[in-house]
């Protein structure tokens, strides 16, 4: 069997699910998002000798951190594992020629390979959107300077970072209760307490893995006074601790799912 | 040789309800080894532990003469399995199912259309799966546990759910299996059912195995306990005629008489006849795998 054979059975099972869809039905509405914001009130982008491409990616950065990410992670950990569930696949998967391990680090695998999809289809739904709206209001002068690819990309680098300890909590999760509803809802009731955590600035939202998204690239909307650089000044402490989420969690989730009995 | 050794297996979901107690069975190489018992008796549970899905808590496994213990999941590519309802993900078709199943079990996708055509569901190969009947899922499931060419087969309630026709053909690609060497266990609580295909038999009863062995040791058990019921005017002096045979009165003009042989029925009828009572009815009593399993069963309770 190669090495890859049980990724591409993974992707064979995602055709034709909402799972698939996802990330593309996110940048889809980020895109629509920022372009119907700005259709609206434009005039914050129309500022002479400056490059509307970074008010614009910083709007759509801000939301897309603040508002659709933590949605996003939430639902796509638990749409993988549903597809299992509906299929009361289980008793059948851990009955092949492969580790319990294997299963769940290739599921892990496709989800943070559907978590980087849909960052890059954010960004090219932002940069469509944009010349979307510089065609209607060529004074916001979208065609003279060109996107800030570099920029966005970097912020792209960082949101992901930040998101992966939700992930890795929300895998588990996902794999521990049968209901699919219990980790969504402590996913919403987290980014709640998240947003109330960052904006009220409390010490230990840098440990709450809710508020990393939020707070490690918030385009100056929450101005975190926890925020600190570690690493060379490339990762902040809320990465960091995003890190530190992700791989005791997905630490947990295997022991967790190589031990359990199948009833 | 075993294709299956179990030995002292037991197996608890919690201190107070043990599932399997002691138990130790063994599935002949080329055999088809029924499983019987009633619901909750713990054939469900068997299984899994057999499949390593539940962890036994005492005992041992043997799969194709390796330790479960100790065997490294490549055992599973010689095995295959259907476990109650198949696994199907309803957004997929059959060819999708079957080619996601190549990949776990390293086997070519070339294999695909012989088998869906071996279960009858070539025409079928894409439509999806949540259009398709029991009997459709029933054959998708057996044609899953196939696709790897399997020595060993653990059919869970295979035609659960299925209409005669499809038991027909179910039991017709399980006995050419047999015909290809495979084993197979295959467990059922439609006793009529499992006595027309296997070759064994294990009778399972509160986690214990009650009866093991051929189905022809097991016919032999069963002759040995044949009844006839007889319905007659005088139901008193009929038991007083028939005392050298065990009977007993069933209602006001029926008694049930047990013999050994059919060819003691005559003579029997002779007796009563000769002894001037009338006879209205002889009825031999169905006396199958399933009365068999009652009576197992039910003498373990007494």
């Amino acid at each position: 069997m190669s090495k890859l054979a049980h990724l591409k059975a993974e992707w064979i099972k995602l055709k034709r699910t909402p799972v698939l869809y996802l990330p593309l039905f996110l940048g889809i509405l980020m895109g629509a998002f920022v372009f119907i914001g700005h259709y609206g009130d434009g005039n914050s982008l129309a500022v002479i000798n400056q490059n509307p491409w970074r008010v614009y990616f910083g709007r759509g950065g801000g939301i897309y951190s603040i508002f659709l990410l933590i949605p996003f992670v939430v639902l796509l950990t638990g749409g993988i594992v549903f597809i299992e569930r509906r299929a009361n696949a289980w008793k059948y998967l851990y009955t092949m020629p492969l580790t319990r391990g294997r299963i769940y680090f290739a599921k892990l695998l496709i989800l943070l390979g559907l978590l980087a999809m849909a960052s890059v289809l954010f960004m090219l739904c932002i940069i469509v959107s944009a010349y979307f709206l510089g065609w209607f209001f060529p004074e916001h002068e979208f065609y003279y300077y060109a996107p800030q690819i570099k920029r966005i990309a970097n912020y792209i680098v960082h949101s992901y970072i930040a998101i992966l300890g939700v992930l890795g909590l929300h895998y588990l999760l996902s794999l521990y209760f049968k209901n699919v509803l219990i980790p969504f809802g402590i996913g919403m009731l987290g980014m709640v307490m998240g947003f109330f955590f960052v904006g009220l600035d409390v010490w230990f939202n840098i440990y709450f893995p809710y508020a990393a998204p939020m707070a490690a690239q918030d385009f100056g909307m929450f101005r975190s006074t926890q925020r600190a650089f570690v690493g060379g000044n490339w990762l902040s402490n809320y990465e960091m601790y995003s890190l530190i989420w992700f791989i005791v969690t997905v630490e947990i989730g295997y022991l967790y799912e190589t031990r359990r009995e199948v009833v | 040789m075993n294709a299956i050794q179990i030995k002292n297996l037991t197996y608890s979901y919690s201190k107070k309800k043990t599932i399997l107690n002691d138990l130790s069975m063994a599935v002949p190489k080329g055999s088809i080894y029924g499983f019987l018992g009633a619901n909750g008796a713990g054939k469900s549970t068997t299984i899994r532990t057999v499949l390593g899905l539940l962890k036994a808590q005492k005992g041992s496994i043997h799969l194709l003469d390796t330790r479960l213990k100790d065997a490294s999941r490549s055992i599973f590519k010689r095995i295959g399995s259907l476990i109650e309802a198949p696994s199907l993900y309803a957004h997929l078709n059959a060819v999708e199912h079957l080619q996601l199943l190549a990949q776990y079990q390293g086997v070519s996708t070339k294999t695909i259309a012989p088998t869906l055509d071996r279960v009858g569901l070539l025409v079928h190969q894409k439509k999806p799966t949540s259009a398709y009947s029991t009997g459709m899922k029933q054959r998708l499931g057996l044609a899953m546990a196939l696709l790897h060419d399997p020595e060993l087969l653990i059919l869970d309630e295979p035609v659960n759910g299925l209409d005669p026709n499809g038991i027909t053909e179910i039991r017709k690609i399980i006995l050419q299996l047999q015909e290809e060497g495979k084993t197979i266990l295959l467990s059922s609580h439609l006793l009529a059912e499992l006595e027309r295909i296997v070759s064994h038999v294990g009778i399972l009863q509160d986690g214990k195995l009650q009866f093991e062995g051929t189905l022809q040791s097991l016919q032999e058990l069963k002759s040995g306990q044949q009844w006839i019921q007889i319905r007659t005017g005088d139901v008193q002096h009929a038991q007083t005629i028939l005392s050298n045979y065990p009977n007993e009165v069933v209602d006001h003009n029926q008694v049930k008489v047990q013999i050994s042989s059919e060819d003691q029925i005559p003579n029997l009828i002779k007796q009563v006849v000769n002894a001037n009572i009338s006879i209205y009815e002889v009825q031999v009593l169905k006396n199958d795998l399933e009365q068999l399993f009652i009576n197992l069963t039910q003498q373990e309770n007494e």
